[in-house]
């Protein structure tokens, strides 16, 4: 009897357990049409029309002009959590995916030219194995 | 019997992984040029950074990738949560891994590069690597229980039955190399016998069970076992490999619970039937098994050690004493599986 109670729990302790599935978004996430839209030569109040207001400003820290905004950055960032919880085996995974946009101005303010990595929507659950 | 005991004692294991942006994309980094790549041209190249900053007229670019790893092993007490809810931890081994890939780019005032590096350590993965596949498999199995234990109120189950034989099939999902979902169904019988029940001889019909069990297999490579401190092995296989390309001699531990459907059991004394030892009836049942699979591709071979415990037989309408125990049997057998 004593036998069957252990096998029992190692039994159990396999197969029950729960799944827990979560995500977190931060900031709005940057459209891709108002992205297309955005070109050279556009001046930064078109640019932030289009995409809202930056993130994060990079100034040109020059002596000569030390506060001159040298490129806006725009990000979104969504994180996906799946956790499966076995009796005494537990497995957890994170994946963490931006969308990620630089507008670089020239000296006179206008658009330079614009970096991009829209990878937000590639954040995936899945087990801690594998890719 | 070992995973039993791990449970008993508040073993707990923890694997988490933790990743943040894309793997590094290697060709495109080969493709820049120093003093001729414009700084609009890495861009389209690579997208957008994860880190810039600009001084003296420079840009500093960077590519980052994190895939960090924390694997961990509990000893807790009491082993379950409880209604009170706190477990103490009187032992907790952690061994954890960080790792940073880093394409750095540096752009002068013309904005051309002036110079490139790159970062790859042992968590690096080709972007270009085919992800893990799925395997689905389907098995065949046959095994004969060459042990019984338990009561089975009369007398032992052993005295009541002969030794026999399940027959099964297995549908399984792997999502990971390490780790398979298992759907089992089967038969299983054991011979009646002829054995004195008070001083009367006495026999009983067979046993016919029809299995219905889920599970889990854990599965890893033989080799496993004694490169089990080599961390970057572990790694290798817990985290790198591939269901669908893994191969092999591989050891394979699993458990699986469910149903057994059983039939009547008819008993005679003195070659009179006097109705029936254990009527018909559904009971819990689960496995523990263990074994060692050879893996060619599309196929694979196994040989396996299990050991089967049902509960009690529901009591049937004769006179003979039929309050019998769980019915435990030890089984080995083998089969093949096809994997697609």
């Amino acid at each position: 009897m004593r036998i069957r109670s252990l096998c029992g729990i190692a039994v159990c302790s396999f197969v029950c357990g729960c799944a827990v599935l979560g995500r977190q978004q931060k900031d709005h996430r940057i459209d891709p049409e108002a992205l297309a839209k955005v070109q050279r030569g556009m001046s930064k109040e078109e640019v932030t029309n289009l995409l809202g207001a930056p993130q994060e400003i990079i100034f040109s820290n020059k002596e000569h002009d030390p506060l001159r905004e040298h490129a806006y950055i725009f990000e979104h960032v969504t994180t996906v959590y799946t956790g499966v919880v076995f009796l005494f085996m537990n497995f957890g995974n994170s994946d963490e995916k931006r969308d990620r946009v630089l507008v670089f101005f020239d000296e006179s303010g206008k658009v330079d030219h614009v970096g991009s990595s829209l990878k937000a929507e590639q954040a995936s659950y899945g087990f801690p194995f594998g890719r | 019997m070992t995973l039993a005991v791990l449970s008993v004692a508040g073993c707990h294991i923890d694997v988490v992984r933790g990743r943040a942006g894309n793997p590094l994309p290697r060709e495109e980094y080969a493709k820049l040029e120093e003093k001729k790549t414009t700084r609009s041209e890495a861009l389209d190249r690579l997208g957008a950074p994860e880190k810039v900053e600009w001084k003296n007229g420079k840009d500093y670019f960077w590519y980052l990738y994190r895939d960090g790893i924390d694997t961990g092993l509990r000893f807790q007490f009491p082993p379950f949560r409880t209604f009170f809810g706190y477990q103490h931890t009187f032992l907790r081994m952690d061994e954890a891994a960080a790792d940073t890939n880093a394409i750095q780019l540096v752009f002068d005032e013309n904005n051309v590069l002036e110079h490139k590096s790159l970062r790859l350590p042992d968590a690096y993965e080709d972007p270009n690597k085919p992800a893990g596949q799925w395997v689905f498999s389907f098995d065949t199995s046959a095994e004969y229980s060459f042990m019984m234990l338990g009561d089975g109120g009369v007398r032992d189950f052993e005295d009541i039955f002969h030794k026999g034989y399940r027959v099964s099939g297995t549908i399984g999902f792997q999502p990971a190399p390490v780790v398979t979902i298992l759907g089992r169904f089967g038969y299983e019988r054991h011979e009646g016998a002829s054995f004195d029940a008070g001083n009367q001889p006495a026999s009983v019909s067979d046993l016919k069970l029809y299995l219905f069990e889920v599970g889990m297999r854990l599965t890893a490579p033989l080799e496993l076992l004694w490169e089990f401190s080599d961390y970057e092995k572990v790694r290798k296989v817990f985290f790198e490999d591939n269901a669908a390309t893994a191969r092999g001699l591989r050891l394979y531990v699993e458990g699986t619970t469910g149903g057994a459907f059983n039939d009547e059991v008819g008993a005679k004394i003195n070659g009179v039937k006097v109705g029936a030892l254990y009527d018909r009836g559904v009971q819990f049942t689960g496995s523990l098994g263990a074994g060692l699979e050879y893996v060619w591709g599309w196929g694979a071979a196994h040989i396996q050690i299990s050991y089967q415990t049902i509960d009690p037989f529901d009591e049937g309408n004769s006179n003979i004493d039929d309050d019998a125990d769980a019915f435990q049997a030890v089984l080995v057998g083998g089969g093949l599986t096809l994997r697609f």
